[in-house]
């Protein structure tokens, strides 16, 4: 046992943890730690924005698979985390919040920046805490990164009040795994109930398979891809699902939902069993409630009990890890196969090919260079093998339905919050998890503007991020449903005034490019890609470009606009 | 709250959730901004420190059909400063109100005044130059008689605990007869109800 400061009892905890990276913004009540950092071998990633931050340890926790950490300072310095870490929780990412904050003998006096950031975040955090007293700060450390990484993950905040982290207490070595009292998620599945799903698979007709999030979040995607490939069972992806089975696989019905494939949704419409794994059900991927898989009894696995039966009534409820739960149907289905017929289901895959043909994505490259155009020469330029961002909006319906993921935690994007300004910072915390790895995010011109101050952290810190943009000098998916559903009143959506992105990326200290002809668009990807630094690529896409297929808000997902 | 759990909500039952929390405001935050956010309706809420060091009890009713209730428990369940939930509908327990009503202090209802006291076996626990205030326990239907009855006397305000509850041990369940309001405990023997005697004045109501 030895006696630290708060600050030095923080840094520790977090070394203990593992933390090899933080990123942060300092400020008076964090002030203690910053003056500690320089003693520790926790890397920080200095950002522009508090948002940049959140988001790039969400970015690093998703490229990586542990925890991201973010260390920024009282009063607005934690309002600002507060979009990221919904959009975190959106999407059950584990990252850990430290947020500064006044003494607190200053606590509920609107001392100067202050901030009940508690309350403010109690309903888009998993756990949060305020630290009142040194001797708590290591246990609630250790609690709070239990609890980001364990069950269905999500993001936790904890609050450090200046004289916490100033005044000393003990510091002792982490003794056994931390318990918190009421909290047991349950990783193994009932045994019965798996069963059950062999005995549905057996005795149906048109089987599919869907895969959320949380198969990437639980490192399912293998057993569920010999599971699927075992049995020939197609597979759909939720948006947070992609990667989650290989895109590129035959068996693969690619993404479901709003913008997703005819095959797909139309999988779902006539399936007679659906096996969801790890997905929540969101209205994106159902359209009309009533009308999601008419025909299926659906067998819903996840590790959260509430998801289950939220908005979907489900036949056969599966409790547990997506990971275990595909290992474990993966033996069954090794032990006793499914029956006499070798394939029982070559019909249905037939049915499916037939919509493949009908529905297949399409563009046609005018002489304006078409966004999906730029996409698919990434996905071809890169061996369909860079790590992709996006920002939100048509680029990111673009990336999804254009760059095929045949591996998880190479899609990363802000899925349920939906959240602009994602793409830069998350592709900056991705860089960072994986320095060799090549890091794009695909981005709008609107979208890009909202944390493009990150690009001098990626400037900065040597972090050769490359930014697409799918430039079409509009808000494109909002002008979208303008067009469509609202009588083409484009109000407020035109970007006028953009900044010249070539300028802005060379002040900044990166390498600006940009694409206007077709024929411009490899050369300017080739140099762009190349290249060591950090580089913006700006394509001056065609404006009036939609994304199809789409499903109209609140219709049937099997009611789809296909041009 | 979406259409589909308003009609739920609707056509739902009344049911009585008790939790064990983590004592402290945060938990309570937790509960109630739960409600408030999802829209789950809360008919009443009683919060008092647990027997547990540390703990509290919450008692909490709310109207739901099934669906919403499966809802609602789940989420109560993933807050992790909740340490257990259990709907107290579905178990043998016993479950009680206290209420405080103060009336005005008119001389010429003194009769009347007292009548209803001794008829529904509340107590006078305060009297004063203008007031008198009545302590009654038992279930809200009772409370809420009470109350339409010293209306007219002229009720000055009214402070309701909300329904508190607990289940009861399995292996005593049916040595009590049900008993209403002012009606005594037949075997005080039973440890636990004579600590909930204790507790609130007054009888508790124990369904059959």
């Amino acid at each position: 046992m030895v006696t630290l400061t708060g600050a030095q009892i923080f840094l520790r905890a977090l070394e203990e943890q593992g933390v090899r990276i933080l990123f942060g913004f300092p400020g008076a009540s964090v002030l203690d730690i910053y003056d500690e950092l320089g003693k520790s071998a926790i890397r920080h990633i200095l950002v522009r924005h508090e948002q940049g931050a959140v988001h790039a340890a969400d970015g690093y926790a998703r490229a990586s698979g542990s925890v991201g950490v973010c260390l920024v300072t009282s009063g607005p310095g934690a309002t600002n985390t507060v979009t990221g870490i919904a959009s975190a929780h959106m999407d059950s990412i584990p990252i850990v919040v430290f947020t500064g904050q006044v003494p607190t003998a200053l606590l509920g006096n609107d001392a100067f920046q202050e901030v009940d950031i508690v309350g403010i975040t109690r309903s888009c955090t998993k756990h949060n805490y305020i630290v009142r007293r040194v001797q708590d700060l290591a246990r609630v450390i250790r609690e709070a990164f239990f609890l980001a990484r364990s069950g269905r993950p999500g993001p936790v905040l904890v609050d450090l009040p200046k004289d916490v982290l100033a005044g000393t207490g003990s510091w002792e070595p982490l003794a056994g795994p931390p318990s918190v009292k009421s909290y047991r998620p349950v990783y193994d599945p009932n045994p019965r109930q798996l069963h059950k799903v062999m005995e549905w698979l057996r005795g149906c007709e048109r089987p599919m398979i869907l895969a959320g999030g949380g198969v990437i979040l639980s490192g399912a995607s293998e057993q569920l891809t010999r599971f699927a490939r075992r049995l020939s069972i197609p597979v759909a992806t939720t948006l947070m699902g992609l990667g989650g089975f290989p895109g590129s696989d035959p068996l693969s019905l690619g993404m479901i939902g709003m913008h997703g494939t005819y095959r797909a949704n139309m999988s779902a419409g006539h399936c007679d069993v659906l096996i969801a794994a790890g997905v929540r059900f969101d209205d994106r991927v159902t359209g009309r409630v009533g009308s999601f898989a008419p025909r299926a009894d659906i067998v819903h696995i996840d590790i959260d009990p509430s998801s289950i039966r939220k908005t979907i009534d489900v036949a056969l409820p599966v409790v547990g890890d997506c990971r275990k739960t595909f290992e474990k149907l993966n033996e069954l289905a090794h032990a006793q196969p499914l029956g006499p017929l070798a394939d029982p289901w070559s019909g249905w895959r037939a049915l499916i090919e037939l919509w493949k043909e009908a529905g297949r994505l399409c563009y046609e490259q005018e002489e304006t260079i078409k966004p999906q155009y730029v996409v698919e020469r990434l996905h071809a330029l890169t061996g369909g093998e860079a790590l992709i961002t996006t920002e939100v909006g048509q680029n990111q319906m673009w990336a999804a339905q254009y760059y095929l993921f045949d591996r998880p935690n190479r899609f990363i994007t802000s899925g349920g919050l939906g959240c602009m300004g994602f793409g830069l910072p998350a592709a900056i915390g991705a860089q960072v998890a994986w320095p060799g790895q090549l890091v794009v995010d695909i981005a709008g011109d609107g979208s890009i503007q909202m944390n493009i101050q990150e690009l001098a952290t990626a400037v900065q810190h040597g972090l050769p991020v490359k930014v697409v943009i799918l430039n079409n000098r509009c808000l494109g998916m909002v002008r979208q449903w303008q067009e469509l559903f609202y009588g083409k009143r484009y109000s407020h959506t035109c970007m006028e005034n953009a900044p010249d992105f070539v300028k802005l990326a060379e002040a900044y200290g990166a390498l600006g490019l940009r694409a206007v002809t077709p024929r411009e668009v490899d050369a300017v990807l080739e140099e762009g890609l190349g290249s060591a630094r950090t580089v913006v690529m700006d394509f001056a896409v065609d404006g009036h470009e939609k994304v199809y297929p789409m499903v109209p808000a609140g219709a049937p997902i099997t009611d789809m606009l296909l041009v | 709250m979406n259409r589909k759990e308003k009609k739920m909500s609707e056509s739902g039952e009344r049911h009585t959730l008790s939790m064990l929390v983590d004592q402290g405001p945060e938990a309570l935050c937790r509960i109630v901004g739960l409600f408030c956010a999802k829209g789950f309706p809360i008919e009443s809420l009683c919060v008092a420190a647990a027997g547990e060091p540390g703990t509290s009890r919450v008692t909490l009713v709310t109207t739901a059909g099934a669906g919403l209730l499966e809802k609602i428990t789940k989420q109560l369940n993933k807050l992790i400063d909740v340490i257990k939930v259990s709907d107290l509908s579905k178990v043998p327990s016993v479950q009680c109100e206290t209420a405080l009503i103060k009336v005005q202090a008119r001389p010429r209802q003194w009769a009347a005044l007292m009548r209803i006291v001794h008829m529904h076996r509340c107590r006078l626990v305060d009297a004063g130059a203008r007031h008198y205030t009545v302590e009654a326990t038992g279930e809200e239907q009772d409370i809420e008689t009470l109350v339409r009855l010293l209306r007219p006397l002229g009720i000055m305000e009214v402070a309701r605990t909300g329904r508190a509850a607990l289940s009861r041990h399995k292996e005593e369940t049916g040595i009590v007869e049900e008993f209403r309001l002012g009606r005594r405990v037949r075997d005080s023997s039973m440890g636990h109800l004579n600590e909930l005697r204790i507790g609130i004045q007054g009888g508790p109501r124990i369904p059959a």
